[in-house]
């Protein structure tokens, strides 16, 4: 187990850098140039000229060569900082040490949403397989998985919030206020993950042991949840790893829609402002919460599946 | 958007609540689509002249004159020299007396750091205290809009400049300080908000409100939603062209003023591709129905464009027209001939392409709008969105022939600036390398002429060259103060020149 966490470890320094270098490569051809953006967000009213654009330019480094800057960033980050914004001047690590949390509280709590409602519908689903409960789980599956979050957001925020009277528009950041948003992500990744563990299970309940489980006399609740259950988490388990990056690729839109003090707001204005310290730290956030997630999943796939403790052993 | 129109739609009938009106004692709660990133006066202090904290020396009217305001006049001695007195009483929030001393240093200070205002005020120009509440200021070259530079928020906003050395960078100390002299006090600024609560001793009497609240929110939908659920009074930024969804929506009212400064201007690229030719422009300027587009494309929440300026200025003339058998005469004649759907010159067919941004969503309805009028002339049209439309057309990085911009012609009722810079051949966001000597000669002259009747006919020679002559930018649509109120501040008229409170603001219950 602890050679597996070590492994992951040294991926997850690999997959960061990847990715860091993958972004620093691909920020450049972004259309706009940063010295101008900055310029314009701190005095809209001025234009600034060619010599104050190159200056800034030069201060900011986007002069030296790619390699030459990305070198200094490394270096610089792996002694723990991380730059300062170029939008706000402030270092990217306080500002992001700020919002993190709030993300990582949203995101949490629409993780462990996504995960019940997933397992729930799909052992319903699976239970009462072609019969009025499964399909009613699979019309929510199929529309879920078709509507893009913000619109169920929308949707919640205009009938739960306004009409219903439940919660407030304006959340204020306290954590009462993450329980809608948080639904609302749940809800929405619930939608593909109950259609794959659903699939899973159905195969697990037509494999062998399961028949063999039924023709010794267990009942099928029984044999789904003990015997077949085990066996289809894993490409459940994967899908919940592969999908982290995802959910907290896709917060700042439901951030700011729900108005959620996270990194949301903050990383898409670093993006129009082509604030690259900022962007550069929000991947490496991203590939960091991916990798630690993927290695949970590893280590509880390894706990769940004897066949993979033998593997290891 | 018609997903929310929609969604807004069927909530509106089928869930609409009246909200509770506004009492006494609450704050007034206002929603922004922009955050204000710290306390620095230098950096973001326009934004409390917005919101009732910070004042200026002179107040842009909603009739489109200046008037005095922590001045008590402003006196034009010969053209080079200007006389400023203060009002007598005057302090700041904490205390500190708004004496000649106070105004004339942060005078010296914002013109030496400040390269904005350094092209609008000459450097040389000297700030002296000639009594206790006096200044004169003397410029090295006439400055006929002196007034207005003092009524615009970026350049002379008064706070205490000592208070804020003291500070010595240290923002958030400027919470509770009370470095500016206006009816509410800043005491507190977070990621998520600004509170303000009554400047007690607030020289012009007792602010109407006991405070003020700016929630920074980005997204339009939750701003509009909470003003549905009662949990703001104003929501700022609204997209004009969703009107009907606010019309049906409960607790939501699309307030409206009447001055304009500014509109949605579209600049013709007069350097290369087929706007080039003055017939062209020309034609596109008289293809488009200026009323219709206020009319139906914006359901009346924009006012008819009728020329570069509102009319309500004294200089400004009403000459676009709407003539589309003269525009297609005038292809005609430059030889752009109809053969189909699209007019051809030498095989080439005649088709613009139009550049809007996303920043601005009601450039789409308005951009679609063009693309018909252009159609009906038998002008193709490829429309274009881009993350910054300034960056974008200025640097050369796309092909572009016209572009739609919000923009001011009159901002604060100066027009100097947006003429020297958008117009004027050696203007810094001259997008198209736009030249006419004549228009040079006449925006020099204006820079410096004093005489009120003799500025007139200088800006009513350039509107004609605009039109008749030389075109290069128009108004599509003037655009109307605007914001959206709840039911209790249903009365709320937009401030003018980003005014949004002042120390008379206040719903109809508690007035």
């Amino acid at each position: 187990m602890i050679r597996v966490a070590l492994r992951r470890l040294a991926q997850a320094a690999l997959t960061a850098l990847a990715a860091s270098l993958l972004v620093w490569a691909m920020l450049p051809l972004a259309p706009g140039d940063p010295a101008y953006r900055i310029l314009k967000s701190q005095a809209p009213e001025h234009e600034p000229t060619p010599a104050e654009i190159a200056d800034l330019r030069e201060d900011m480094g986007l002069d030296r060569p790619f390699p030459v800057r990305y070198a200094a960033w490394l270096g610089r980050v792996v002694q723990g900082d991380l730059g300062v914004s170029w939008r706000t001047g402030q270092p990217v690590s306080d500002e992001i040490a700020r919002r993190l949390p709030a993300t990582l509280t949203l995101l949490g709590l629409a993780l462990a949403v996504s995960v019940l409602v997933a397992l729930a519908l799909a052992l319903i689903s699976a239970a009462f397989r072609d019969r009025w409960p499964d399909r009613l789980i699979r019309a929510y599956t199929q529309v879920g998985a078709a509507l893009p979050t913000f619109l169920f957001g929308l949707l919640a925020l205009q009938y739960v919030v306004v009409g219903a009277g439940v919660g407030r528009v304006l959340s204020g950041g306290t954590l009462g206020m993450a329980i809608l948003p948080a639904l609302i992500i749940g809800v929405d990744r619930a939608a593909g993950w109950t259609q794959l563990l659903r699939a899973s299970l159905i195969d697990a309940m037509n494999s062998g042991y399961a028949q063999v489980s039924r023709a010794r006399g267990a009942r099928s609740r029984r044999t789904l949840l003990i015997h077949a259950l085990p066996n289809a988490a894993l490409p459940f388990l994967t899908a919940i790893g592969v999908s982290i990056g995802a959910l907290l690729g896709g917060s700042p839109i439901i951030e700011e829609l729900f108005t959620w003090p996270g990194l949301g707001s903050y990383t898409l204005a670093a993006l129009t402002a082509r604030d690259f310290p900022v962007i550069q730290a929000f991947v490496l956030v991203s590939a960091g919460l991916y990798v630690v997630s993927s290695l949970l999943i590893d280590l509880a796939a390894i706990a769940i599946d004897p066949r993979l403790r033998a593997a290891r052993a | 958007m018609r997903h929310l129109a929609t969604t807004l739609a069927l909530a509106a009938l089928t869930f609409g609540q009246p909200a509770p009106a506004q009492e006494a004692d609450q704050p007034i709660r206002v929603i922004t689509s922009f955050q204000i990133d710290s306390m620095d006066p230098e950096s973001e202090g326009f934004w409390f002249q917005e919101f009732g904290v910070a004042e200026l020396l002179m107040e842009f009217q909603r009739d489109g004159s200046v008037a005095p305001w922590l001045a008590e006049s402003l006196e034009q001695v010969d053209d080079l020299t200007w006389v400023i007195t203060l009002n007598k009483g005057v302090t700041f929030q904490n205390g500190r007396q708004l004496d000649a001393d106070a105004v004339k240093r942060l005078m010296d200070f914002r013109l030496a750091n400040k390269a904005s205002l350094q092209g609008v005020v000459p450097p040389e120009t000297t700030f002296d205290v000639t009594g206790p509440l006096e200044i004169t200021v003397k410029t090295p070259v006439p400055l006929p809009e002196f007034p207005n530079v003092l009524a615009h928020e970026s350049y002379f906003l008064i706070y205490d400049l000592d208070a804020v050395e003291a500070a010595n960078g240290d923002w958030e100390a400027l919470e509770h300080a009370g470095i500016y002299t206006g009816p509410y006090e800043v005491t507190d600024l977070t990621d998520a908000a600004l509170t303000a609560t009554r400047n007690e001793n607030y020289w012009r009497g007792t602010p109407a409100m006991p405070g003020v609240t700016v929630t920074f929110v980005t997204d339009l939908n939750a701003r509009v939603l909470a003003i549905q659920n009662g949990e703001g009074d104003i929501a700022l930024y609204p997209q004009i062209s969703a009107k009907p969804v606010y019309d049906a929506t409960p607790n939501v009212n699309l307030a409206l003023g009447d001055l304009s400064t500014g509109g949605y201007a579209a600049f013709m690229n007069t350097e290369e591709g087929p706007l080039a030719d003055v017939a062209v422009r020309r034609a596109l300027m008289k293809s488009i129905d200026y009323a219709e587009v206020s009319d139906a494309v914006f359901r009346g929440a924009t006012a008819e464009a009728e020329g570069l300026y509102s009319t309500a200025f004294p200089w400004a003339v009403a000459n676009y027209e709407h003539d589309p058998e003269e525009a297609a005469r005038l292809l005609d004649e430059a030889g752009w001939t109809l053969d189909g759907d699209i007019r051809t010159k030498d095989g080439a067919p005649l088709t613009v392409k139009l550049v809007i941004y996303p920043q601005q969503p009601d450039l789409v309805p308005l951009s679609n709008a063009l693309q018909a009028y252009l159609r009906a002339l038998g002008v193709g049209t490829e429309i274009l969105s881009v993350d910054d439309v300034n960056e974008a057309i200025t640097s050369g990085s796309i092909d572009w022939d016209m572009a739609l911009l919000g923009n001011g012609s009159a901002t604060v009722g100066a027009v100097q600036g947006f003429l020297a810079r958008y117009l004027a051949s050696d203007g810094n966001r001259n997008y198209a390398g736009y030249s006419n000597a004549r228009m040079d000669d006449l925006i020099a002259a204006l820079a410096v002429e004093v005489d009120k009747t003799a500025r007139n006919e200088i800006l009513r020679e350039i509107q004609g060259i605009l039109v008749e002559d030389d075109p290069y930018v128009f108004n599509v649509t003037m655009l109307r103060p605007r914001a959206l109120v709840s039911d209790a501040w249903s009365t709320y008229e937009p401030g003018v020149a980003w005014r949004h409170i002042g120390w008379q603001t206040a719903p109809d219950a508690v007035r």
